[in-house]
């Protein structure tokens, strides 16, 4: 069971994705039309792609949730408050993160640019969705749980990072009364 | 005309990032990041050289392309099924455009499915052609 929990979050997060695009008036009936097929190939790659089981150090569990919150809260600062916008924010640091392991020897160190990367789709929020600092910090948090439910699983297909990003704020918009 | 532009943001978006993650051996996250930054501070620098429109929107295709790009060589082999995937990923952006405005994520959960589904793809035509 353990092993089917990846792909069964991924699943949740683009099947609430797909349904949101089938119900919205604005999009266009080709698409719709897509929308049924698109989701049985999902499954057909969902189940096929298999997962890897990686030994992770205490120290690194204990570690993705503070930094993934801290990242989600640093790359909405450079986003909305130096007005940089969320793609130089997001690229600034996930262009730095990808040289800790060359830097720092240590296999935590090697296993943070993931989480890091993760983390800055979360802070690519718009003041459309929040101003507060308090549900990014929480959707970051959000974000670590499902990033630390699926890092064994769904591996090699890119896109993995944004739809967990965007499962933990979707939650998070839920409980603030936004979504 | 502006999809046009758009969609062909995805396709280089997505083939770009796959050639320096493994062509040119940086690894995804560094050349998903890079590419995006590069692209991001060109627009930043330069955001006359386009409508105000497409300065805003071809930063975000290109970005949530290169994660289409960031696909393993292992799950996705072929460049050219990384361009149809850029390329659906563009679609779906376009397509979402009214929907969730705001969230982070978006643009990375609109890649992972294109990215799957055109890995569902592959799946079933080598299953098919044994």
């Amino acid at each position: 069971m353990l092993q089917q929990i990846p792909w069964l979050v991924l699943a949740g997060i683009h099947v609430f994705f797909l349904l949101n695009l089938m119900e919205n008036d604005a999009t266009p009936i080709w698409i719709k039309w897509l929308i049924v097929p698109t989701i049985g190939l999902l499954i057909i790659g969902y189940l096929s792609l298999r997962s890897t089981k990686e030994a992770h150090s205490k120290l690194e569990t204990l570690l993705t949730p503070l930094v993934m919150c801290a990242t989600g809260l640093l790359t909405y600062y450079l986003s909305i408050e130096l007005s940089l916008g969320p793609v130089i924010a997001a690229g600034t640091i996930g262009f730095l993160a990808s040289y800790l392991p060359v830097f720092f020897k240590s296999r935590t160190a090697a296993a943070m640019p993931a989480p890091i990367y993760c983390a800055t789709f979360v802070g690519m929020c718009g003041t459309y969705l929040t101003e507060s600092y308090l549900f990014i910090a929480f959707a970051g948090l959000s974000a670590s749980v499902l990033y630390l439910m699926s890092r064994d699983g769904f591996n090699g297909i890119g896109g993995k990072y944004g739809s967990l990003a965007f499962g933990g704020i979707a939650l998070v918009a839920l409980i603030f009364g936004e979504l | 005309m502006n999809e046009l532009i758009l969609l062909i943001t995805g396709g280089v978006g997505a083939w770009s990032t796959y050639y320096v993650a493994n062509d040119l051996k940086q690894g995804a996250i560094r050349s998903s990041a890079g590419l995006s930054l590069i692209v991001g501070l060109f627009f930043y620098a330069f955001p006359t050289v386009v409508s105000l429109q497409q300065a805003v929107e071809i930063p975000f295709v290109f970005m949530g392309a290169s994660f289409v790009g960031m696909t393993a060589k292992q799950a996705i082999g072929s460049k050219l099924l990384i361009i149809i995937a850029g390329l659906f990923y563009s679609s779906i952006f376009i397509a979402a455009d009214s929907i969730f405005i705001g969230y982070g994520g978006k643009i990375g959960t609109a890649a992972c499915i294109a990215g799957t589904t055109v890995y569902g793809i592959q799946h079933l035509v080598r299953r098919v052609i044994g």
